[in-house]
């Protein structure tokens, strides 16, 4: 599943969706804002995203709604990732700490904040996060108090940095000036995306191997007086 | 030979179609109370 940026669902998170369905998998992009709500500038945006940030029990319910239309889909209820980029990353990282029934969750230069009246629990679902080195929007105390809750909650999680890639960096419309702190770096975007789907192959293939309803049926070759099918 | 070539180019272009059917984005309401909402569906043929 993949929560959108603060603009809404955009070109961004309708292109990751259908690269990810190409690949072979259910994608639900949610809409958090609801109709009527899509903001029309980024003054807009900031106010939408700031509420659902400060309402973070209303964020996570609607996410839960669309991971519910996931399934309804026809996904697998046990085999879901949440992915989200800027304020979409923030709602994969609620996801987590809300243990929904995902197995891991991935943020792409998300805010890393949590919500500091709810107390920090255990955090089943694995977490990566991919964070562009010189991302000035996500501050230095906010990046080290995310890595000890994490270490609070015995959460098994990544953060990788990557360099010269500010905020945004995955997002080809977000032009080319690092300066500006939001840019597009084609680089840590193809290292990302390749950094999720490995982590995605540690979710979802690895299970499938160490499963008991997993078997290799194999034909031998017809020769005479060998049994036509064997298990190994 | 020739009729073997654009049995090919037919086929590769079949193959091409299929993919983008996959890609195809659908439009998915759903409801919070009142409100409703607007994802994007995404379904791969052969998950």
């Amino acid at each position: 599943m993949i929560l959108p940026a603060w603009m809404g669902i955009d070109k961004h998170a309708s292109e990751s969706a259908e690269q990810l369905a190409k690949l072979g998998y259910y994608t639900f992009v949610a809409d958090i804002y609801g109709e009527g709500n899509v903001p029309k500038n980024t003054a807009e945006a900031g106010k939408q995203a700031g509420y659902y940030k400060s309402h973070v029990d209303e964020y996570r319910k609607r996410i839960q709604l669309a991971l519910d239309q996931l399934v309804k889909a026809g996904a697998n209820p046990d085999k879901i990732a949440v992915i989200g980029y800027c304020f979409g990353g923030t709602g994969a990282l609620e996801a987590a700490r809300a243990n929904m029934n995902v197995k891991g969750v991935v943020s792409f230069h998300g805010g890393l904040a949590r919500d500091t009246t709810k107390t920090t629990s255990s955090i089943l679902p694995k977490v990566l996060v991919c964070h562009g080195a010189d991302d000035f929007f996500i501050p230095q105390d906010e990046i080290i108090s995310f890595q000890q809750e994490m270490r609070t909650s015995k959460a098994d999680w990544q953060m990788n940095y990557y360099a010269n890639a500010v905020h945004s960096f995955t997002d080809p419309t977000a032009g080319n000036d690092p300066t500006k702190g939001v840019a597009y770096n084609e680089k840590a975007a193809k290292r990302s995306w390749k950094a999720m789907l490995d982590f995605f192959d540690e979710l979802f293939i690895n299970s499938l191997f160490t499963s008991n309803a997993f078997f290799i049926y194999y034909q031998p070759t017809t020769h005479q007086g060998q049994k036509p099918l064997e298990r190994i | 030979m020739k009729g073997k070539i654009i049995s090919c180019f037919l086929l590769l272009s079949l193959c091409g179609a299929i993919s983008d059917t996959f890609a195809q984005l659908q439009p998915t309401t759903y409801n919070e109370e009142q409100q409703q909402l607007n994802g994007l569906l995404a379904v791969p043929k052969s998950p």
